[in-house]
């Protein structure tokens, strides 16, 4: 298959983010006789467990998570559109607890003992930790916008964290009329995933061209830019026309009220856009168990120290993905993954005694405008200052022939496959 | 940057040489580092109390970043905030927002969208009737993200129509609303350049003000290093109905303006 090349390109480079922070760090670390202990079996949560286990195969690693099955935000935008079933957006953790020897708690960490280091559990009990990784993703920020609360997201959906979420905006927007207005609710950075609601206003569009042709889709964004927005805006009109109209802070787009009965969306300078379906991608913040263990600062995220990940807040306890202050790296699941494994090196060396090997970090975000035509940024990430900086990135260029977006979109496919294999498979 | 860290290294081995021992050298506060805020100050020192200022700890896009400044004041003719200051030391020009107020704005609380060429420290100053200074600083960490990076910002766009919103109806007794503008220019700053490897002339606007039936309630100057598109939102207590007149001055010498009516609950 000619994906082969490409699969074997995408799993070095996956690798490289593990491979390279584990040189020179010695191999039965075991003997240290850590515990680490991991809050959220997600992107960031999941691969650590798996480096951590891969780097020092002896280790007391445990993964507290929920829910049995995992589905992946990654995705989710191309089951909306109508590309992937519902199903194949799900990841379990039985690889995870058999071959590779992880510990899987299915609870919910409701609270962080830091002197005692112990993590507090929703059924009463207490796990131990010598370590604690937290990757427990985002929260919507319930009190940012008016009238958008957890009660108006069951009219209003987000799915922004994919579940139930996911499944009743697709049930709205299978329910549409014809010529219905789709609305969504952009807010400003710093937010899970970028490119997303891009994405999936083309996924969006891409299920009405052919079921819905005479609906719009109107982007209602808080910014005045975003990412990868000349591709995006190039793609849109070359595969939809003009189905999808996007309007920034400037041209009056930034939501200040939204009425959940009356499905309407107010704007700062008063315009008042009345939908059939809306979605409403609120501000957000570090999940809740982050703010329990008071790593958050006053922006509600974690800021931690750029070479290990580390709280500055609280040592011992390491905060990785959506949740920590990465800035310049964007809220992906790529960014976690890779955060996972200069995490996991970094835990390792403190167990030791060592100091922690230096980092270099990966990031490439695929985005489908449609089933073939894809684009891309990618980015590397080093320390520098003390900081973490971008050292060389890419984007997909405006000029190409659709050879490039179809090559573009087979590995975004690839991605998904190689990434939750990495991740979640055997 | 590069200047201080060599400045540091002297003094340092200036310290060693000598056999001092001497703590690390504290950079001065910005207030007395900036000759144009020294300026302003004319002397006075200000207190770091009574200002309350909201800016994100890290932007992901210095470009536009949001300000909201707060100064406790009951805005009334003999207690009230006259003026206030915005500085962002490590831009070309450190100069941001010059704000003139009257009491009848109500409340001395703005918002306002703002560049920051790098991290640095904005420094808010408020001026009170009674000649104290207050102030507010706060560090910014610019990380700018190549993966958000937006399409260049357009350079020869027209002054655009205004935008204007405003309460209907104002509370009564003094009560305030929010009024919220914006107009749709580049703010050329003059650092950047053209697709031709030029530099784009500068163009921005410098003057702004409010009046209501005729009377200035607001006065600012802009500079550089307010967003393209200037956004300015504040607040207004009228005590009557009347008629709110905006305009904005271009250094073109390009005008718009826009009126509202200002309706107050009985
Ligand atoms: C529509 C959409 C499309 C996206 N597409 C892409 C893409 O194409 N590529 C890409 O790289 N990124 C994409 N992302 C971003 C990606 O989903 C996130 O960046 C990624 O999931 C972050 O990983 P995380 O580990 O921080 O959080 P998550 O993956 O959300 O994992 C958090 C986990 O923690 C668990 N948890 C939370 N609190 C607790 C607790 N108290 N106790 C126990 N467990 C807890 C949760 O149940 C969850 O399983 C997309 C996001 C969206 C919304």
């Amino acid at each position: 298959m000619s994906a082969d090349p490409v699969r074997r390109r995408l799993l070095g480079a996956l690798g490289a983010s593990i491979g390279l922070t584990a040189a020179g760090l010695p191999i039965q670390l075991s003997a240290a006789g850590g515990r680490v202990v991991i809050v959220g079996g997600g992107f960031g949560g999941a691969a650590a467990a798996r480096a951590l286990r891969q780097l020092s195969p002896g280790l007391d690693v445990t993964l507290i998570e929920p829910s049995a099955v995992f589905r992946t935000c990654p995705f989710s935008n191309l089951y909306l559109g109508g590309l992937r079933d519902y199903g194949s957006l799900g990841h379990h953790y039985g690889y995870l607890q058999g071959p590779h020897g992880i510990r899987v708690v299915r609870a919910t960490a409701v609270d962080v003992d830091v002197e005692r280091r112990r993590v507090h559990l929703h059924d009463g009990g207490r796990v131990p930790y010598d370590r604690l990784i937290l990757s427990p993703g985002i929260d919507m920020r319930w009190d940012a916008l008016e009238g958008y609360d957890e009660a108006a997201a069951q009219r209003l959906p987000h799915a922004w964290k994919a579940g139930a979420q996911t499944r009743l905006l697709h049930r709205q927007l299978r329910a549409m009329d014809d010529g219905g207005l789709f609305v969504m609710v952009i807010p400003d950075n710093p937010y899970r995933c970028p490119p997303g609601p891009y994405e999936r206003a083309a996924m969006v569009a891409h299920y009405c061209k052919r079921h819905k042709p005479k609906s719009k889709i109107l982007l209602l964004d808080a910014k005045d830019g975003f990412s990868k927005q000349a591709l995006f805006e190039q793609g849109w009109r070359d595969v939809y026309g003009d189905m999808i109209e996007w309007v920034g802070f400037s041209a009056d787009g930034q939501v200040l009220r939204v009425d959940a009965d009356e499905r309407l969306a107010e704007t700062a300078f008063g315009e008042r856009h009345r939908a059939a379906v809306m979605n409403v991608i609120p501000p957000q913040q570090a999940g809740r168990i982050a703010r329990q263990a008071r790593v958050t600062d006053s922006s509600g995220w974690v800021p931690v120290k750029p070479e290990t990940f580390e709280s500055r807040q609280v040592p011992g306890i390491y905060v990785i993905g959506d949740a920590a202050v990465a800035a310049p790296m964007p809220k992906s699941a790529f960014c976690a993954h890779a955060q996972a494994g200069v995490t996991a090196a970094a835990v390792l060396a403190s167990l030791a005694n060592r100091p922690p090997p230096s980092p270099v970090w990966l990031n490439t975000c695929y985005s489908l405008i449609a089933p073939d035509y894809g684009i891309s940024i990618s980015g590397q990430y080093r320390l520098r200052d003390n900081a973490i900086a971008e050292v060389t990135g890419g984007i997909s260029p405006l000029e190409a022939g659709p050879g490039l977006r179809q090559r573009e979109a087979d590995h975004a496919r690839d991605w998904y496959h190689v990434m939750t294999t990495a991740i979640w498979g055997a | 940057m590069r200047v201080r860290a060599r400045g540091w290294l002297c003094l340092f081995l200036a310290c060693g040489l000598a056999g001092w021992s001497c703590a690390a050298p504290a950079d001065p506060p910005v207030w007395k580092a900036v000759p144009e805020v020294r300026d302003w100050l004319n002397g006075a020192e200000p207190q770091f109390e009574h200002l309350h200022l909201d800016l994100p700890l890290v932007s992901e896009e210095g470009m536009s970043v949001p300000l909201a400044i707060d100064v406790t004041s009951a805005m009334t003719p003999d207690d009230s905030i006259v003026a206030i200051r915005v500085f962002a030391a490590g831009n070309p020009q450190p100069e941001v927002l010059d704000l003139t107020l009257d009491p009848r704005l109500g409340r001395a609380v703005f918002e306002t969208r703002i560049r920051l060429d790098e991290s640095q420290t904005v420094l808010v100053l408020a001026r009170h009737s009674d000649g104290r200074v207050f102030a507010a600083e706060q560090a910014v960490r610019v990380a700018n993200s190549g993966c958000l990076a937006r399409s260049e910002e357009a350079f020869d766009a027209p002054m655009g129509e205004p935008r204007v919103a405003v309460p209907d109806p104002f509370p009564a007794d003094r009560g305030h609303g929010e009024v919220r503008s914006l107009i749709l220019h580049p703010m050329e700053t003059g650092f950047r350049e053209g697709p031709d490897g030029e530099p784009l002339p500068r163009r921005i606007i410098e003057d702004f003000s409010v009046s209501l039936d005729g009377e200035i309630v607001l006065a600012a100057r802009f500079h550089a290093a307010m967003s393209a598109n200037p956004y300015l939102a504040f607040r207004l207590a009228p005590e009557q109905d009347g008629e709110l007149v905006l305009r904005w001055l271009d250094e073109t010498g390009e005008e718009r303006s826009a009126t509202r009516t200002v309706r107050v609950v009985d």
